[in-house]
C-alpha cells in the first residue's frame, strides 16, 4: 500500500462530488469509491464524511434517498443534483488550473527565471 | 429544497432518527467489509468504530450544517432557558407579564372602540363622497333633523353639487309579521336612498324613485334576520302582508344579510318608504314643522368639498326659498355645513369619538410606561445577571447567542403580556360598554376581528422593541472578564445615568396622565355642582300617559298630583317640564321696546309648569308670584321667565307686568314672575332664556315631586306608582329620580373621569414600581459603601437622606419635563373640559404632589433597608 497523504482544504467536496457523479452512493460507498478512484491515497476520517454530505446537501449539491445497499441494509443515498453537477464542473476547472500553477512553479528551473 | 429543510424542522425527531441511522448503517457496512477481508467479528466491529471516531461529535457536526436545524434547536434551547429563569423569579415575571397585560389589553379595548366607531366605514358604494348636512350648535352638537319639505327642497335644489340626496329616519314600532307581534326596528328611507348607497336587495327588490308619493305608500323591505326567523329564507315572502302598527305592507324585497344602512351597528327590521310614514303621521311629507329626517348626500365627484360648502352655506343664508336648501331647521342660527359621514351616522361616535381619541392617547401613554418600567427592571434584573453573562461568555457562547437568549426572554414575556393582554381587552370592553346606551353595546363588543389579532401582535414586538432594546444592547456589552473581576456595581453604575433617563421619562409620563385624570375628574365634579339647582338630588319623576289610540280622562295627571298632594307625603308635588332633561321647545323673543343687535340669538326655551311647579323643582322664585289654577283656564296669558331673561331684555328694569311674545302665538302675555337661573337641558349647557307657561290642566304629562324627608325616594316612587295605578289600571309610567336622568347624560364625562383617573393610577403604579426596582437595586450594589460609611460613623438618617435624594433628583427631573408636556397636551382636551382651564392649577399642583408623594413612597422602602444594614455583615458581602 503506497503511503496515504492528508487531505488539503476544499478537497474533501471535490472528492464527494465526483465520487456521487459516478453513481449515485450511500456514504460508506462514497468513501469506498474515493479510496477505489483515488488508489487509496488519501486519509479520510470517516466520520468526518458526514458533515460534508450533510453540509452539500443542504447547498442543494446533493439531493437523498432512502434505498438498500447491496448487503440488504437500508441506506441513504446522495445523488448529484444539477447545480451539484455545475459545481463539480467548476471545482475540477478550477483544480486543474491549480494542479497546472502549482507544477509550473515545482518544475521552474533557475535559468528560466 | 425549501420544503425539505421545513421538513427537517417540523420533523425534528425523524431527522435526528434518520442521521443515527445513517451512521449505523456506515458502521454496519464498514465492519461487514473488514469481516470479508478476514478480521474476526468482534474486532472489525471495534475497528469500525475506531475508525469512523466520536459518533455525536460527528452529530452535532451534521447538525451544525444545517443553519436552520441550528437555529431551531437554538431557539428551543433559548425558550427552555428562558422559561426557566422566568420561573425562577416569579415577582420579576409578574410584574412584567401583568403590567404588559394591562398596557397592551388598554390600548387592545380602546383600539376596539376605534375600530368600530371611527374606522370601519358602510358597507356601501364609495362612502367616501358621503356626507351628513346639519349645523353644528354653539356647544359643540351637530343638528341634522330635517322636515320632508326641506329634504324635498334641498334635493332638487342642490343637483350641481350633488350627485345626490337621500333621506331617512328609524325608530321602534309594534311589529305583526306571520302572526307574531314584536317591538322592531322600522326605517323609512327615501326612494334613492338603496341606488344611491348602490345596495341591491338581497331576494325581491329595492326601492326606486318611482316608489315616492304622492299617496300613502304600502311597500315594505323586510331584513335579512327576519326573512330567516318568520319565514325560513322561502322565496314566498314577496307579496305577503306585515303589520306596522296598525297599518298594512306589501314585502317587496329582502334587505341583504347584516345591512344596517347608514346607522352602524343598527340594522332595521323592516324598511318602509318614507311615504309609508303617511299611514302614521299624515302630514309627514307636507309638514314644514316634523323634523323627522336626517338626510346624507352623496358629492359629485368632479366638485371640491370646500367649494360646495361655500355654495351650500350660501344657499342656505340667502334665506327664502333657498333657505329650505339646507335641509335642516329654518331657524338654526349657525351656518350650516357637510360633514364626512364614510362611517355612516352614529350617535354614539358623536358622542364619544373624541372621548376615544383622548382615550387612545391615554392608554398609548400608559403603555409607554410599561415599557419603561419593565425596561428599567430589565435593566437593574440585567446588571444583576452580568456574572452569569460573563461566565457564560468565558464559557464560549457567542456575543449573539447572548443576545439570542435575551431577546427569547423578553419575547417570552411580551407574548405572555399579549396574550393576557387580549383577555384584559375583552373584560375591560365589557366594562366600558356600561357607559354606552344599551342598544349600542352589541355592535361595539370585543370582536377578535383580524385588525384586532394583528393589533394584539404588533403591539406585543412593538413594546418587546421599546422594552427590550436597552437593556439587550447593554447587557452584550458585558465581557468575559470584566464582570468576573469587578463587582456588579460598576456594570450598572456606568449606565446608571441611562436608568434614571428612563426612570424620569417614566415620571414625567405619569405626570401627564395624573394631571389629566385630575382635569377631568373636576371637570366631572364641576358639572355636578353646576346645575344651579339645589334640591336637584331630592326630585323623583314620573312620566305619564296613555297608550296610544286610548283617550285619557281630561285632568288626568293633575287629579294625580292633588291626590299624592293631600297625601302628605311629599314636601312639593306638581307636574310640567322635568328641569335638566331633554326636548323642550324653544321660539324667537320679542320684547317691546328692546332692539337687537345685527346678529343675535334670540331664542328664549319653553319650560310647562303648573301651580308649585317650582316648589317642586327647587327653583327658586326671585319676584313675582307662581302660577295659579285661574293661570291655566285661558293659555298664553302670562308667564314667569328666568333670571337670565330679564338679564338679557331689561337691563335692571323691573320686568314684572311687562308684556313679550316667547312663543309662535302672535299675542303678547304678561311676565308674572322671575325664576333663578337653572340649566335647561344638559349640564354642560349655557344658563339660557328661559319662558315658564301654565300648562293646561293634561291628561298626560310628568309629575314632579319632592318627598317631604330626604331619602325618600324610592317610597315616595311607590307612592306615586300606586296612585297612578289607583287613577287608572292602563296608563304608561316611567318612573325615576332626576339624579338618575343627569347621570346617564354625564355618562361620558363619567368614561372620561373614571377611566383616566384608573389610567393615572396605573402609570403612578407603574412609575412607583420602577423607582423601587431601581433603589432597591442601588441598595444591593452599594451595600460594601454604605456599610464603609456606617462603620465610620454615618448615621442611619444620613444613609436614608442619601438614598432618597437619588430618588428626589430623579422625580424632581421628571416633574420638570413632565410639567410643561403636560401643560401643552392638556390643551387638546379643552372641549372636553367644564368649568376648568386646561392649565388649572390645582390640578397640576394634586397632580405633581401626588407623584411625589408616591414617588417618595417608593423609594423610602429600599432606603429603610440601606439604613438598617448591619455594617458588619455588609462589609463581610461579595
Amino acid at each position: 500500500m503506497p503511503k496515504r497523504i492528508d487531505l488539503l482544504p476544499g478537497t474533501l467536496d471535490l472528492l464527494i462530488l465526483k465520487a456521487v457523479s459516478l453513481s449515485p452512493q450511500h456514504g460508506y460507498g462514497i468513501l469506498l469509491r474515493i479510496g477505489q478512484i483515488t488508489n487509496e491515497a488519501l486519509i479520510i476520517d470517516q466520520g468526518a464524511l458526514y458533515p460534508a454530505l450533510y453540509r452539500l446537501e443542504d447547498q442543494g449539491l446533493l439531493s437523498t434517498e432512502w434505498g438498500v445497499s447491496e448487503n440488504n441494509r437500508r441506506a441513504k443515498f446522495y445523488t448529484l443534483t444539477a447545480s451539484g453537477r455545475k459545481r463539480l464542473a467548476q471545482e475540477v476547472a478550477g483544480w486543474a488550473r491549480l494542479v497546472d500553477a502549482m507544477s509550473a512553479a515545482i518544475n521552474a528551473k533557475a535559468n528560466e527565471v | 429544497m425549501g420544503h425539505r429543510i421545513w421538513n427537517r424542522i417540523l420533523n425534528r425527531r425523524r431527522w435526528e432518527r434518520e442521521m443515527a441511522e445513517e451512521m449505523e448503517t456506515h458502521i454496519e457496512e464498514r465492519t461487514a467489509h473488514l469481516i470479508e477481508q478476514g478480521v474476526a467479528l468482534d474486532a472489525a466491529r471495534r475497528q469500525a468504530r475506531i475508525e469512523f471516531g466520536g459518533v455525536e461529535v460527528h452529530k452535532e457536526l451534521c447538525r451544525e450544517m444545517s443553519p436552520l436545524v441550528r437555529l431551531y434547536d437554538e431557539l428551543r434551547r433559548n425558550m427552555t432557558y428562558a422559561s426557566r429563569s422566568l420561573v425562577k423569579s416569579p415577582g420579576f415575571t409578574a410584574v412584567a407579564v401583568l403590567s404588559l397585560a394591562l398596557g397592551i389589553g388598554a390600548n387592545l379595548a380602546i383600539f376596539n372602540l376605534v375600530e368600530r366607531l371611527l374606522l370601519t366605514t358602510l358597507a356601501v358604494r364609495d362612502p367616501q363622497t358621503l356626507y351628513q348636512t346639519g349645523s353644528y350648535q354653539p356647544n359643540g352638537q351637530f343638528r341634522n333633523w330635517a322636515s320632508y319639505v326641506h329634504y324635498d327642497s334641498g334635493r332638487k335644489g342642490n343637483t350641481d353639487i350633488f350627485e345626490g340626496v337621500l333621506a331617512w329616519s328609524q325608530w321602534t314600532m309594534e311589529v305583526d309579521v306571520e302572526g307574531h307581534q314584536e317591538k322592531q326596528l322600522v326605517a323609512f328611507v327615501s326612494g334613492n336612498y338603496f341606488p344611491m348607497l348602490g345596495v341591491q336587495a338581497r331576494f325581491g327588490r329595492t326601492f326606486t324613485e318611482e316608489d315616492d308619493g304622492p299617496g300613502p305608500s304600502n311597500l315594505a323591505i323586510i331584513g335579512y334576520r327576519s326573512w330567516e326567523k318568520y319565514f325560513g329564507r322561502s322565496p314566498d315572502v314577496l307579496n305577503k302582508s306585515i303589520k306596522v302598527q296598525n297599518a298594512t305592507f306589501r314585502i317587496v324585497g329582502v334587505a341583504p344579510p347584516g345591512f344596517y344602512g347608514t346607522v352602524p351597528g343598527d340594522p332595521p327590521d323592516v324598511i318602509l318608504t318614507l311615504h309609508g310614514n303617511l299611514n302614521f303621521n299624515p302630514n309627514a311629507i307636507t309638514s314644514e314643522g316634523m323634523m323627522w329626517l336626517k338626510t346624507m348626500v352623496r358629492l359629485k365627484p368632479d366638485i371640491p368639498l370646500e367649494a360646495a360648502r361655500t355654495v351650500y352655506r350660501e344657499r342656505a343664508q340667502q334665506g327664502g326659498k333657498a333657505m329650505r336648501m339646507k335641509l335642516g331647521r329654518l331657524d338654526q342660527p349657525e351656518p350650516p355645513t357637510l360633514v364626512p359621514t364614510a362611517g355612516g351616522y352614529s350617535e354614539v361616535r358623536n358622542e364619544f369619538s373624541q372621548a376615544i381619541i383622548v382615550l387612545m392617547a391615554l392608554v398609548g401613554v400608559v403603555l409607554l410606561i410599561a415599557c419603561a418600567n419593565l425596561s428599567t427592571l430589565l435593566f437593574v434584573r440585567g446588571a444583576g445577571r452580568a456574572g452569569e453573562m460573563s461566565v457564560r461568555l468565558a464559557l464560549g457562547a457567542s456575543r449573539g447567542q447572548l443576545v439570542r437568549q435575551w431577546i427569547t426572554e423578553y419575547l417570552l414575556i411580551a407574548a405572555a403580556g399579549g396574550v393576557a393582554g387580549v383577555f384584559v381587552a375583552r373584560w375591560a370592553v365589557d366594562a366600558l360598554l356600561y357607559f354606552v346606551r344599551e342598544d349600542s353595546r352589541q355592535y361595539l363588543k370585543f370582536q377578535a376581528t383580524p385588525n384586532m389579532m394583528l393589533a394584539a401582535i404588533g403591539l406585543t414586538l412593538f413594546t418587546t422593541l421599546l422594552f427590550g432594546l436597552l437593556p439587550a444592547l447593554l447587557s452584550s456589552q458585558a465581557t468575559p472578564g470584566a464582570a468576573l473581576k469587578e463587582s456588579q456595581r460598576s456594570i450598572l453604575g456606568r449606565r446608571r445615568w441611562l436608568a434614571r433617563g428612563v426612570l424620569a421619562f417614566q415620571i414625567a409620563a405619569s405626570l401627564a396622565l395624573v394631571t389629566g385624570a385630575a382635569l377631568f375628574v373636576r371637570t366631572l365634579t364641576k358639572l355636578n355642582s353646576d346645575s344651579g339647582n339645589t334640591a336637584r338630588s331630592e326630585i323623583v319623576y314620573a312620566h305619564v300617559r296613555y297608550p296610544r289610540g286610548t283617550q285619557a280622562p281630561d285632568g288626568f295627571v293633575d287629579d294625580i298630583t292633588d291626590r299624592l298632594r293631600q297625601s302628605g307625603a311629599f314636601a312639593a308635588v306638581s307636574n310640567g317640564r322635568l328641569p335638566l332633561s331633554g326636548g323642550g321647545g324653544w321660539s324667537w323673543a320679542t320684547v317691546p321696546g328692546y332692539v337687537p343687535k345685527p346678529v343675535e340669538d334670540n331664542i328664549v326655551y319653553h319650560a310647562w309648569a303648573a301651580p308649585g311647579y317650582f316648589q317642586a323643582t327647587g327653583i327658586e322664585l326671585i319676584a313675582g308670584r307662581d302660577f295659579e289654577e285661574k293661570d291655566r283656564v285661558t293659555p298664553n296669558q302670562v308667564i314667569i321667565v328666568s333670571e337670565s331673561f330679564v338679564r338679557h331684555y331689561f337691563n335692571r328694569r323691573n320686568p314684572i307686568g311687562e308684556r313679550v311674545r316667547v312663543t309662535h302665538d302672535p299675542r303678547y302675555v304678561e311676565i308674572i314672575g322671575v325664576a333663578r337661573d337653572v340649566k335647561y337641558s344638559g349640564l354642560r349647557g349655557d344658563l339660557s332664556d328661559v319662558a315658564y307657561s301654565p300648562n293646561p290642566r293634561s291628561r298626560g304629562g310628568t309629575i314632579i315631586a319632592r318627598p317631604a324627608s330626604a331619602g325618600q325616594q324610592a317610597a315616595a316612587l311607590r307612592e306615586i306608582q300606586s296612585a297612578v295605578r289607583a287613577a287608572s289600571k292602563t296608563a304608561l309610567i316611567e318612573t325615576g329620580t332626576l339624579e338618575e336622568v343627569i347621570q346617564l347624560a354625564l355618562r361620558r364625562d363619567r368614561l372620561v373621569a373614571q377611566l383616566s383617573a384608573v389610567l393615572g393610577l396605573l402609570g403612578l403604579l407603574l412609575a412607583a414600581i420602577g423607582l423601587y426596582g431601581v433603589m432597591a437595586h442601588e441598595v444591593i450594589s452599594r451595600t460594601r459603601e454604605i456599610g464603609i460609611r456606617m462603620a465610620l460613623g454615618a448615621k442611619s438618617w444620613t444613609i436614608v437622606s442619601t438614598m432618597l435624594r437619588e430618588a428626589a433628583l430623579v422625580t424632581g427631573l421628571g416633574v420638570l419635563v413632565g410639567f410643561p408636556v403636560s401643560v401643552f397636551s392638556a390643551r387638546f382636551v379643552e372641549s372636553l373640559l367644564y368649568g376648568v382651564t386646561p392649565s388649572d392649577p390645582i390640578a397640576f399642583v394634586a397632580a405633581a404632589t401626588i407623584l411625589a408623594a408616591a414617588a417618595l413612597l417608593a423609594a423610602f422602602w429600599p432606603a429603610r433597608r440601606a439604613a438598617l444594614l448591619d455594617p458588619v455583615e455588609s462589609l463581610r458581602c461579595e
